[in-house]
């Protein structure tokens, strides 16, 4: 239901069916109605004559800025296609995840392969102690295999049991 | 459940990781894992068809062929003793050729130590050597009929 102002201002613009002015007549008196459609149409009257938009100088540098603004603001076809998915392979929190995995797999491998312990198999020093024999040493190509060579052994005729 | 891409593949990128670093952990011998050292006298000959190598001699078969010119070789015996630094061990591969085995430092990967060969109780040579894990040290002992023994010390 319309409170008392809607009703009043229905009653002015003289909108109402005859029932609802029949009813509004009825709770308020002609008095206090006419009251207030004589003010409505003082203000009315007063808006119309003061109220005037001032005329726009330049309007056609107006224009052009205001299209410019709107042509900065407005992404272009791109930018939209890009925003309008998360994916993007420049995404920060990607290059930042990749260069964090990175920095994982550098330390496995560091801690994995020092550089400091040499994984080689090799003769660091030989010497024969008894006369009559000659030692030599060797290490192969990538340290997979040492050999010391001893010769001056006594031969072993095949039928002798070794022990 | 609906998972953006972005969220997908920050998964993705950190299973292959995960991946990758159980790859590479795996391959390497843990520190604390504890080396034994391997001697074996083996006997090399020449055959026709020969069987197949120890398994500790399979990966270097062309290398013994190059070194020794024999296409067969035989385990006669092996002994073999953990690792321990500034110890002393006898390994016994036979009754006619003993190690003594001064364990001197471990690394990651390899081991040093003092290497004296004693024939018949003779010491014939002393040597200081590094050997890492599976890659052998080969001696080169006295022709035995027409054949030769070969003494390999290997840290497994």
């Amino acid at each position: 239901m319309k409170n008392s102002d809607d009703q009043i201002s229905a009653w002015i613009d003289n909108s109402l069916d005859e029932y609802a002015q029949a009813n509004v007549e009825a709770r308020f008196s002609k008095e206090m109605l006419e009251q207030e459609k004589a003010a409505a149409l003082r203000i009315g009257e007063l808006l119309r004559t003061h109220s005037k938009v001032p005329a726009l100088e330049s309007p056609d540098f107006f224009n052009s800025q205001i299209i410019e603004q709107i042509s900065r603001e407005t992404p272009t076809l791109v930018e939209q296609r890009a925003s309008s998915s998360e994916w993007s392979w420049w995404n920060p929190r990607i290059a930042w995840a990749t260069a964090a995995c990175v920095v994982v797999v550098g330390a496995i491998l560091f801690v994995a392969f020092p550089v400091a312990d040499s994984a080689e198999t090799m003769v660091v020093d030989v010497e024969d102690f008894t006369s009559g024999y000659h030692v030599s040493s060797y290490t192969s190509e990538a340290n997979r295999y040492a050999l010391v060579w001893v010769d001056g052994w006594d031969y072993i005729p095949g039928d002798t049991h070794i022990q | 459940m609906n998972l953006s891409p972005t969220v997908a593949f920050l998964l993705l990128l950190f299973s292959a990781t995960c991946l990758v670093a159980e790859t590479i952990s795996a391959g390497v011998p843990d520190p604390g894992e504890e080396a034994v050292v391997v001697a074996a006298l083996i006997l090399g000959t020449r055959e026709d068809n020969p069987p197949a190598l120890p398994w500790f001699l399979t990966e270097f078969e062309s290398d013994l062929v190059k070194i020794f010119g024999y296409n067969r070789y035989d385990l006669m015996n092996m002994s073999e003793k953990p690792f321990r630094e500034h110890t002393s061990e006898w390994l016994i591969p036979s009754n006619d050729f003993q190690l003594k085995i001064d364990a001197k430092g471990k690394k990651r990967l390899s081991c040093a130590m003092d290497v004296g060969l004693f024939h018949h109780e003779k010491r014939v040579l002393q040597t200081s050597v590094s050997l890492t894990r599976e890659k052998p040290l080969f001696i080169a002992g006295p022709q035995w009929g027409r054949g030769r023994l070969i003494i390999v010390l290997i840290v497994k």
